[in-house]
């Protein structure tokens, strides 16, 4: 696809000339009281500025670090990044101790030299990096608002080859890696998801996603900025704390496409109080509810559309996509205004590898059309050998949204970035390690290969056994199930830990519990597990996000 | 913050919550044990900072109550930063 500006920065800069005036970003902190704007002239003016600073600081190539909390700063610095040919790493301010270890890992990864910050943010990190007692941090240099230009820099022409910044993948479970976004990338992706939702010139996006996030900073801030409209934005924990604030901004910016995680929609349905008043709020505005990066849930959808058409939420609305960094972002989404489409899948089939429709089983969600410029092939992770259309593999991806590789990391890039088919089709491919299938041009993800349990030859997906563990009466529900294999006298063994609700815990007898719970799993996947636990609510290790560690669930049996 | 409220009456909704919440909580064994100690989960401390501000009916930090992580401490602050009723009489 030929994108309409060879560049990111030649939008901006084109909006700049064509619409000075119009709003460019939106951020509400709190109240309604509390919002700023910032127009398109003004955007690029601060940009511009910030970027003559970075040249004459030297960073042309240079990998540096952006920790910004939540604000217009992270956004002038990020683009002033990209216009002076800058690999910008966008990071998590954090307080926690763990996650800011996290950040060192990665400032000492990717080699930086340099952190963009605010003066504020950089007496607290100074703070936590004494409280380390980390010589990681030492040599590096600061830049605040309080450094600024004197001497204006010539801006280098920038190559489409060139690297853009570097997102860092979660690595909750394994050390992060720094996936290398080009230039061309970024744009390649801003037309694959204007195409998937069907976005017009002035698009207005936004929600409470975080920005050093891949979807908060390529789908809510840049892609409404390359298409001359608006980014508003929130900050993510005003979301946690409140999750109706997330549903009252779409609702007074007249928001068009918002994003979240499954999660996200979860918080929604389970802590915005019946007694709330929302009567002020009308989603109509909402065409585009887009829920990706984690596995979409159709019973999450199903509860958020019965809770919110009320006020205006139209079920069509809800666009499953799957994406990820290595991407840059988007991979597959839409048709807009299909809302949920699932299908039901034969569970023991399915267990040996096998697409088979059924009236009752597993149901899947399509994941929407995969983007023209893609190359997707379901492929057997072991021989290398596509599938054939009836059959689960590996989804491998080709095209020019695919990122360069991973920074400092050429053993991973080789193996992820570079596969091969064992028929040789002269294309290089992603591995992005989820199984699904491809069926009717839309793509259907049924797991992780990380995460796949081979018990007795048959496969099984952790998340749809501990969706039934949620599912019982007296479970906890909410991520209070895990279910993962072990070893046992060199033999792999299948066990679950559900949390149960702490009154019932208490009162009932546990054994009941647990033949109530093997009935269960017995009945939905046929499956006997040879270790089944039930503890209270709380027990089970999680993420920051709240997804269960299951890895760590092995200490607890 | 310009609601005036009783500091017994939030010490009362906060021991609620952290009952319904945490295995076993009393405001007389747990009032300076940190939350996180008593099994409070980063979305729990993340909620109790809503019961606090529908209780003072003014908005608080979605991080209050890492930043003052015992009930103690927390009531310590919301009380010097607001109006409550034992200071008004």
């Amino acid at each position: 696809m030929q994108p309409t500006f060879h560049l990111f920065m030649d939008a901006i800069r084109e909006h700049a000339h064509s619409i000075p005036d119009s709003n460019a970003c939106i951020f509400q902190p709190r109240g309604l009281e509390t919002a700023q704007h910032i127009t398109y002239a003004q955007l690029y003016g601060a940009v511009s500025e910030r970027a003559q600073l970075l040249v004459s600081l030297g960073y042309r190539d240079q990998p540096v670090a952006l920790l910004y909390p939540t604000g217009f700063d992270f956004i002038i610095n990020f683009l002033a990044c990209l216009l002076a040919g800058v690999a910008a790493v966008p990071l998590n301010v954090t307080r926690n101790a763990q996650q800011f270890e996290r950040t060192i890992s990665i400032i000492n990864n990717a080699n930086i030299k340099a952190i963009l910050t605010t003066q504020s943010t950089k007496l607290l990190l100074a703070a936590q990096i004494t409280e380390l007692n980390s010589t990681a941090c030492e040599g590096l240099t600061w830049v605040t608002e309080e450094d600024a230009v004197e001497v204006s820099a010539p801006l280098p022409t920038i190559e489409p080859t060139d690297t853009a910044f570097i997102q860092y993948t979660s690595g909750s479970t394994s050390a992060p890696k720094g996936v290398i976004v080009t230039h061309t990338n970024i744009v390649q992706n801003m037309e694959a998801i204007r195409v998937a939702c069907n976005h017009q010139r002035g698009v207005v996006v936004g929600g409470w996603l975080p920005q050093f996030h891949d979807m908060g900073l390529v789908g809510h801030m840049m892609h409404p900025l390359y298409m001359a409209g608006t980014y508003v934005f929130m900050p993510p924990m005003y979301f946690v704390q409140r999750p109706s604030r997330w549903l009252r901004l779409i609702s007074y910016y007249n928001i068009s496409c918002s994003a979240a995680p499954n999660f996200g929609y979860e918080h929604c349905v389970n802590f915005i109080d019946e007694k709330e008043n929302l009567s002020d709020i009308d989603l109509s505005c909402w065409k585009v509810a887009l829920n990706g990066s984690e596995p979409v849930c159709p019973q999450t959808i199903r509860a958020f559309s019965t809770k919110f058409s009320g006020y205006g939420f139209k079920p069509s609305s809800f666009f499953p996509s799957y994406g990820m960094a290595e991407t840059t972002l988007l991979v597959s989404g839409g048709p807009p205004q299909q809302g949920l489409k699932t299908i039901t899948l034969d569970k023991v089939k399915l267990s040996r590898g096998k697409v088979v429709q059924r009236t009752a089983g597993l149901e899947v969600v399509d994941c929407g059309h995969i983007g023209p410029d893609f190359r997707v092939k379901i492929v057997n992770p072991e021989s290398k050998v596509e599938c054939s259309q009836d059959e689960v593999g590996e989804i491998w991806i080709a095209g020019n949204c695919v990122a360069a590789g991973y920074l400092n990391n050429a053993e991973k890039t080789k193996g992820g970035f570079q596969a091969q088919l064992l028929s040789d089709d002269g294309f290089q491919y992603l591995r992005t390690g989820d199984l699904g299938f491809v069926k009717n041009k839309s793509l259907y993800v049924t797991g992780r290969i990380k995460e796949l349990l081979i018990i007795r030859g048959r496969n099984f997906y952790p998340y749809d056994i501990e969706r039934t563990f949620n599912n019982y009466q007296h479970a906890n529900g909410i991520n209070g199930a895990s279910v993962f294999t072990y070893q046992h006298d060199s033999k792999i063994k299948l066990a679950a830990i559900v949390e149960i609700k702490k009154r019932v815990y208490n009162k009932l007898d546990h054994t009941e519990i647990q033949n109530d719970l093997r009935a269960l799993v017995s009945e939905h996947h046929e499956i006997a597990f040879d270790k089944l636990l039930i503890v209270k609510p709380g027990t089970i290790p999680k993420t920051t996000s709240g997804k269960v560690k299951r890895s760590a669930c092995i200490e607890l049996i | 913050m310009n609601e005036i409220f009783s500091k017994d009456a939030l010490i009362e909704e906060i021991t609620n919550f952290l009952s319904a919440k945490v295995e076993g909580f009393s405001l007389e064994d747990h009032a300076d044990t940190s939350l996180s100690r008593l099994g409070l989960d980063s979305a729990g401390h993340v909620q109790l900072t809503t019961v606090i501000e529908d209780f003072i009916q003014s908005d608080v930090a979605p991080t209050l109550a890492f930043d003052y992580p015992t009930v103690n401490s927390l009531i310590d602050y919301v009380c010097d930063t607001s109006q409550t009723a034992n200071q008004v009489n």
